[in-house]
């Protein structure tokens, strides 16, 4: 296929770029090697692809991440501190947690926190529970230990697998629910010691890791603890 | 290609605002280049609209009604902010030559290095993304025609005639210089 300047100029580009197919290609390299216009031309396409390149690679080392992650970390509790002083709230205030062990720290405790949130309002029960519930509701202060056993893939960036817990719970009337949570790091085989406070009258669920030097605060708002009694199906 | 935007926003607004970092990592390059090209980078002008463009881009990320198009959606972002920073620049120089009485100020401050980053910013609105994901954001031909969703041979098009507009553009600057 011969080809002549204005053809060839056409796909110039897409020739540097290298997505020509192989019989364009040859048909281009031909021409090329006859013109010296065309090649002047190519030339002139090269350089400029190069600063381009050149450029682009230079503003690709600079590191935008750390500032604008900071900001938006900053940004965000600023916010969160003036939806909290109009009283607006958020549904559940919303922890940027930085690393997956802290996740799914906080996910168990969660979840553990809203089972214990259920049983301390003190209605939550199923028939063969109401019993006990009446009875406990009677006193002031009781503890319980608990074991569970969750399976399947808990967290993102997280092993599938199983994950022991062992609570130990003291829940008062008074003064909230506090809980000892014992677990296993599933990455790196270290124990994990969590203590969890809810405290009722503040609305406001603690949470201290002390090995890794981290506490979490979560607020709750009026429609969530509503939702979380209405979830009980008390059939009393 | 890893993750598409579509994703990384989705993971932003279900509570993980952490992943937002995968998308600064992707377009920074581009947004230095799109913005120095508006504004230079004297006293880092240009890395200081970054970020506050991502940022912005970050909390008004529920207001984005087609993730896919993520990339158009915060360059538009990053013009307005360009403008708002223009405007402040254009008050601040004001309020210096009232004080001063000096000789004029400078009509224009983009340095000579990001005189390429200027063309790049005057091309029309297709052509430029296409250089700027290519050249900046490091994307193959390919890669542009899905982000952008357009066949491969319109990016090939595309990317030729913004040569062309690119190399008459630098001559016009460089005439400019000269005279």
């Amino acid at each position: 296929m011969k080809m002549n300047c204005a053809e060839c100029k056409e796909i110039l580009v897409a020739y540097i770029e290298g997505l020509l197919d192989r019989s364009q290609k040859q048909a281009v390299i031909e021409h090329l090697n006859l013109c010296s216009n065309c090649q002047a031309e190519l030339k002139e396409l090269e350089d400029l692809r190069d600063l381009l390149t050149k450029n682009g690679s230079t503003l690709a080392e600079s590191d935008l991440e750390s500032n604008v992650m900071n900001k938006i970390m900053r940004e965000q509790n600023a916010m969160l501190k003036a939806a909290g002083r109009t009283g607006k709230g958020l549904k559940i205030r919303r922890i940027i947690m930085k690393s997956p062990i802290v996740k799914l720290a906080a996910a168990a405790v969660i979840i553990i926190g809203i089972i214990a949130a259920i049983n301390y309002t003190g209605t939550a029960s199923s028939v063969a529970l109401a019993d006990v519930l009446e009875r406990i509701e009677q006193v002031q202060a009781f503890m319980y230990r608990m074991k569970m056993k969750m399976t399947g893939n808990m967290m993102p960036n997280m092993p599938t697998g199983e994950q022991e817990m062992e609570t130990t719970v003291i829940i008062s009337n008074e003064f909230g629910v506090k809980m000892d949570i014992q677990m296993t790091n599933p990455v790196n085989g270290r124990d994990i010691t969590q203590q969890m406070y809810f405290i009722p009258a503040q609305k406001t669920m603690l949470t201290v890791i002390p090995e890794q030097k981290k506490y979490m605060r979560m607020e709750f708002d009026e429609d969530l603890l509503e939702r979380l009694r209405k979830q009980n199906n008390d059939p009393r | 290609m890893p993750e598409t935007d579509k994703y990384y926003v989705e993971r932003c607004l279900d509570g993980h605002p952490d992943d937002f970092r995968h998308i600064v990592r992707r377009y920074q390059a581009v947004l230095l280049a799109h913005l120095a090209g508006k504004l230079g980078n004297k006293d880092l002008a240009a890395e200081e609209a970054a970020q506050e463009a991502l940022v912005r881009a970050y909390f008004n990320m529920s207001n984005l009604k087609k993730p896919d198009a993520f990339f158009s959606w915060l360059l538009g972002i990053a013009d307005r902010v360009a403008k708002e920073h223009q405007r402040k620049e254009r008050i601040r120089r004001q309020r210096q030559i009232v004080r001063s009485f000096s000789q004029d100020a400078p009509a224009t401050e983009l340095s000579q290095d990001y005189a390429l980053e200027a063309a790049i910013a005057g091309l029309p609105d297709a052509y430029r993304k296409v250089i700027l994901l290519r050249y900046y954001g490091e994307h193959s031909c390919n890669q542009v025609a899905e982000r952008l969703d357009m066949p491969l041979g319109t990016v090939t098009k595309t990317l030729s005639r913004a040569y062309a507009m690119l190399r008459k553009s630098l001559q016009q600057q460089t005439e400019v210089d000269e005279v």
